[in-house]
């Protein structure tokens, strides 16, 4: 079976059905697509399940999107450091919360490519059910006055030998050089690996506008 | 999956036991306190889905579990319907008005005939069987039968078979099934409550509860 056709399984897409159906599911008093965020867990459990016994296959999209998203918060911690200086030089001295976020459109890379992805997608980005993602790491970038962060810092990888592949193929993982907000989104959201890592566009939210990277 | 998959092993499909788990630690796990497990019904829903799309291609291999559960069902039915007129007639003089209310359910052990036996499949029972979330159950595996000075209801009248044709079939293979004469009672079970056909045709046992209401 390829990587396509599990994803294809007619569970799952009951269960992505049912998610799309609750998230759009007008909100009354009593009950909010929220109550259900169980459904998010499942189907991460029963992708990863199966996804984890293809960890090769997997490989390439692995390492490209660990290599796309350190270089998007290579940029995000560029500008937020940017933005915080052109804001002392106007006068205004006020520290930079910075996020990185997934893009908000449907990877194209991504190997189902159907008619409700795209709202599948959006779905699965709303932070009021995956709670643990608000950005794409654990916690904004802060930049102010006292803020010596450095960039390595920042994505985890101060040690030479940082690799966070926790949950992965030790063996096989063990050269990526996995940084932590890598982890953030496979161990702590609500995301199946195979949702972020053909994703290759991001977003700098900053203090008062965001942008695509 | 294979059409060569034996209902044993389409039940034990690792996606279905990752929903069945978490029906479970939804409605008795250890974080089931912080929220209400009403409020996740739609995992239920999405498990009937699942389990009736793929054990519906193999009514061949269930007919034999469907029939005998109708029987069995029948004569639950039967005995309630029997014992409610006793209840009935012991208790009219009481009052001015009295009625009797009958409901049948599934027996609360986890059906010793199911293919699947583990250790958790006795909590998932428990779960299945709670009203609170499979709401249409709540009243058992039909309307209530109800006894009062009007009601003229046979039996016939109250299991569905006064009506032509007697067969309670609606969602199943119409050829395969069209001489089981199934009764309105394996309707709404199959059709409106949240059990997958496989969670009560292997089922055997039932109870029921009778309530005798005395207006004076």
């Amino acid at each position: 079976m390829s990587i396509k056709e599990i994803l294809q399984d007619y569970a799952l897409q009951e269960i992505e059905k049912q998610i799309i159906l609750v998230y759009n599911s007008p909100i009354d008093i009593d009950h909010s697509y929220m109550d259900e965020a169980s459904l998010l867990r499942v189907r991460k459990n029963i992708i990863n399940h199966y996804m984890l016994q293809r960890q090769e296959e997997l490989l390439p999209d692995i390492i490209a999107f660990n290599d796309a998203l350190r270089e998007a918060l290579r940029k995000v911690y560029d500008r937020a450091h940017d933005d915080y200086k052109n804001n002392r030089e106007l006068g205004k001295d006020e520290p930079v919360d910075a996020c990185c976020f997934l893009d908000g459109d449907y990877p194209a890379l991504h190997p189902l490519q159907t008619e409700n992805r795209q709202e599948l997608w959006e779905a699965l980005l709303d932070s009021g059910w995956n709670r643990q993602y608000d950005g794409v790491t654990h916690h904004p970038l802060v930049v102010n006055q006292k803020s010596k962060e450095t960039f390595d810092e920042f994505i985890g990888m101060e040690s030479l030998s940082a690799n966070w592949n926790e949950g992965l193929d030790p063996e096989l993982t063990k050269d990526l050089r996995l940084i932590n907000a890598f982890y953030h989104l496979f161990n702590n959201t609500e995301f199946a690996i195979t949702d972020f890592i053909y994703c290759r566009d991001f977003w700098y939210y900053g203090p008062d506008y965001c942008l695509l990277l | 999956m294979q059409n060569t998959m034996s209902i044993k092993e389409i039940l034990q499909d690792y996606a279905l036991q990752e929903l069945e788990e978490q029906i479970i630690m939804s409605y008795d796990g250890p974080f089931s306190k912080l929220h209400d497990y009403t409020n996740e019904r739609c995992l239920l829903e999405v498990r009937r889905h699942i389990i009736n799309h793929y054990v519906l291609q193999h009514q061949e291999a269930l007919l034999p579990d469907i029939i005998a559960f109708n029987d069995a069902l029948r004569e639950a039915l039967r005995k309630m319907y029997d014992k409610a007129h006793e209840v009935y007639e012991a208790n009219k003089g009481l009052g001015e008005d009295v009625e009797v209310e009958a409901c049948c359910y599934l027996g609360n052990d986890y059906p010793a005939l199911h293919p699947v036996q583990s250790e958790n499949r006795q909590d998932l029972w428990g779960a299945l069987q709670d009203s609170g979330w499979n709401l249409l159950y709540d009243s058992g595996v039909t309307h209530p039968f109800v006894l009062n000075r009007d009601a003229k209801e046979t039996f016939d009248d109250f299991i569905g078979m006064n009506c032509p044709p007697p067969n309670w079939n609606e969602g199943l293979d119409q050829e395969l099934t069209k001489d089981l004469h199934l009764i309105d009672a394996f309707h709404n079970l199959f059709d409106h409550t949240e059990f997958a056909i496989t969670d009560f045709i292997y089922c055997r046992k039932f109870f029921y509860e009778i309530k005798v209401v005395i207006t004076e």
